[in-house]
């Protein structure tokens, strides 16, 4: 295929060796890229995946079109909450950044939009002031299991986002979360239950609002969190 | 020695080092991916939109080019640094730029010592530049040795640039990368860019160590790597869509004569009496003396040749 296209535009040199080496090269990447971008295609349409995007990503579908991997975003974030993402079988993500709330929760500084050179966070977007949203885990939450426990209803810094109902368990309010994190950052539910590997490691954690967790009522269980978590809803948008 | 491949390899790594540091010390720079002119092209294409704040700087990069000729290739692209560290102890690489063994095919029929195969009990290849300056002896005339010389210069190795083709090459792969981009909405060339594979490498490294969060791209982004750039010889001259645009800057700025380059001094250069070290060093597979303006669209500006010039008569200049 690459032959053909190349023989007007060789024609003005004189033809070597080397060249048709080069054009047979060329084709073969070509056509491996061809091969990459159609298997790149199939492994996102059939993962129907999302995850946790820094803010200001429109969509998962946008922010994969715009970024071009280059992590400023990663660099800028004062409380590394930014990582690239690993390889997985949705390989077209790989190193596009995810948010992970592991050594802090995101105060909406904003740097990372501020750095984006690509426009993959931008500022107009509702995603700018809204990350994702949090979910109890119900398997997992100390209150839910037990009673007594409100951190994070006390390291809510949004009024009114995690209200404790008439049993004492945490209740988010999907409208009012706006996926900061500080709650899931700051669950001690695995230090406070001994350590069991079947329910979620912490008892609320922040998901994607286009992924099936998020479209889910209530508190949801480990296994709906694991599930749902990186699979987008169904009739999202993609 | 091989002062010029240190420094090379010095200032790729510096680049990488700093990259790192400030990852650690939260300064947004970015990758050498913040400034690439296949990923501004690719994410206009993918996304519809043009990435404006790319812009300024793939226009500094393309304007360094320009003025300094296509120095990123082997100065700063992680790419060379590999070639430069794993590739042994030819010039750049197991093979230079353009995918041939410099030294290796065209002394294959010279009446000269082999330069890079048969070292003996010497294991530095450059040697052979002492044992060079000795055997033409300017004032006694060596007419086999001239002929083959000029034989070389002419026959052996096409004087004409190799860029077009090269450039051609390399717009067929871009062409359809873009294409490709287009169709599936994500830039693909990023998958596959060994600039990026090497920051993903470096990142995965930090991830095992940093988070502890061993993954696949431990395995897979070397062994990409390892393909592409030693299997897949031709990467630099025949696929790299970078060097499209590089091609065309390199292509622009031989018109001025006036930007720096190398130039060979004809009064002390030996390439008449049968020297041919530059040629033999040089990872673009250039004769500097005999090449034009046109041919040295290729040159990298590794320096190889005037560090290894017996008579000092190449520099870089601006005035031919």
């Amino acid at each position: 295929m690459s032959e053909t296209n190349v023989a007007p535009e060789s024609g003005r040199k004189p033809k070597t060796g080397v060249s048709r080496r080069q054009f047979c090269a060329a084709g073969a990447a070509a056509a491996v890229m061809v091969g990459a971008g159609g298997l790149g295609a199939f492994a996102r349409e059939s993962a129907h995946a999302v995850y946790l995007r820094p803010p200001g990503a429109e969509s998962e579908s946008a922010l994969l079109a715009k970024c071009d991997r280059c992590q400023r975003c990663a660099q800028a974030c004062p409380y590394n909450l930014i990582q690239p993402r690993p390889l997985s079988l949705d390989f077209p993500t790989v190193e596009t950044p995810e948010l992970l709330y592991k050594d802090g929760f995101c105060d909406f500084c904003m740097k990372c939009v501020e750095v984006c050179p690509t426009g993959a966070l931008t500022w107009d977007v509702p995603s700018a002031d809204n990350i994702g949203v949090a979910k109890v885990i119900s398997d997992a939450c100390v209150a839910w299991q037990w009673q007594g426990c409100t951190v994070c209803v006390d390291a809510c810094p949004v009024e009114g986002a995690i209200v404790l109902d008439d049993r004492g368990r945490p209740v988010v309010n999907d409208d009012l979360c706006d996926g900061c994190g500080a709650c899931e950052f700051e669950c001690p539910a695995a230090s406070l239950r001994a350590y069991n590997s079947t329910v979620a490691e912490k008892g609320i954690y922040v998901v994607s609002r286009e992924s099936a967790a998020a479209a889910l009522d209530g508190a949801i269980t480990t296994e709906q969190l694991e599930a749902g978590r990186n699979l987008r809803a169904e009739g999202g948008s993609r | 020695m091989n002062k010029m491949r240190y420094l090379r390899i010095a200032v790729a790594l510096a680049v990488l080092v700093a990259v790192f540091v400030c990852t650690f010390a939260h300064v947004p720079i970015g990758t050498l991916c913040a400034l690439c002119p296949v990923g501004f092209a690719e994410l206009t294409v993918a996304s519809g939109s043009v990435p404006w704040g790319l812009l300024p700087g793939v226009l500094v990069v393309l304007a360094v080019v320009f003025l300094l000729g296509r120095v990123f290739c082997s100065w700063v692209c992680p790419t060379s640094l590999l070639k430069n560290i794993f590739g042994g102890r030819t010039p750049r690489g197991l093979t230079g730029r353009t995918g041939t063994c410099p030294g290796c095919s065209k002394n294959a029929d010279s009446s000269k010592p082999d330069v890079i195969l048969s070292e003996g009990p010497s294991s530095d290849p450059y040697v052979i530049s002492t044992e060079v300056t000795e055997a033409p002896t300017p004032t006694s005339s060596r007419p086999e040795a001239h002929s083959a010389a000029v034989e070389r210069s002419r026959g052996g190795r096409p004087t004409a640039s190799r860029t077009s083709n090269n450039l051609a090459a390399q717009a067929i792969v871009l062409t359809v990368l873009l294409v490709v981009s287009f169709i599936v909405h994500f830039p693909v060339f990023c998958l596959f860019c060994p600039i990026g594979l090497t920051f993903g490498t470096l990142f995965a490294v930090s991830r095992l160590f940093v988070t502890w969060q061993p993954g696949w791209e431990l395995i897979l982004f070397p062994a990409m790597l390892f393909a592409e750039l030693f299997l897949l010889r031709r990467w630099c001259s025949a696929i790299c869509p970078l060097g499209f645009f590089f091609g065309l800057m390199a292509k622009a700025r031989a018109r001025f004569k006036f930007l720096p380059g190398i130039r060979v001094n004809k009064g002390t250069c030996l390439h008449n009496s049968g020297c041919d070290v530059c040629a033999t060093v040089c990872p673009e597979d250039l004769t500097a003396p005999t090449a034009d303006g046109h041919a040295m669209e290729d040159c990298t500006l590794c320096l190889d040749c005037r560090e290894h010039c017996p008579a000092k008569a190449i520099n870089l200049s601006s005035e031919k």
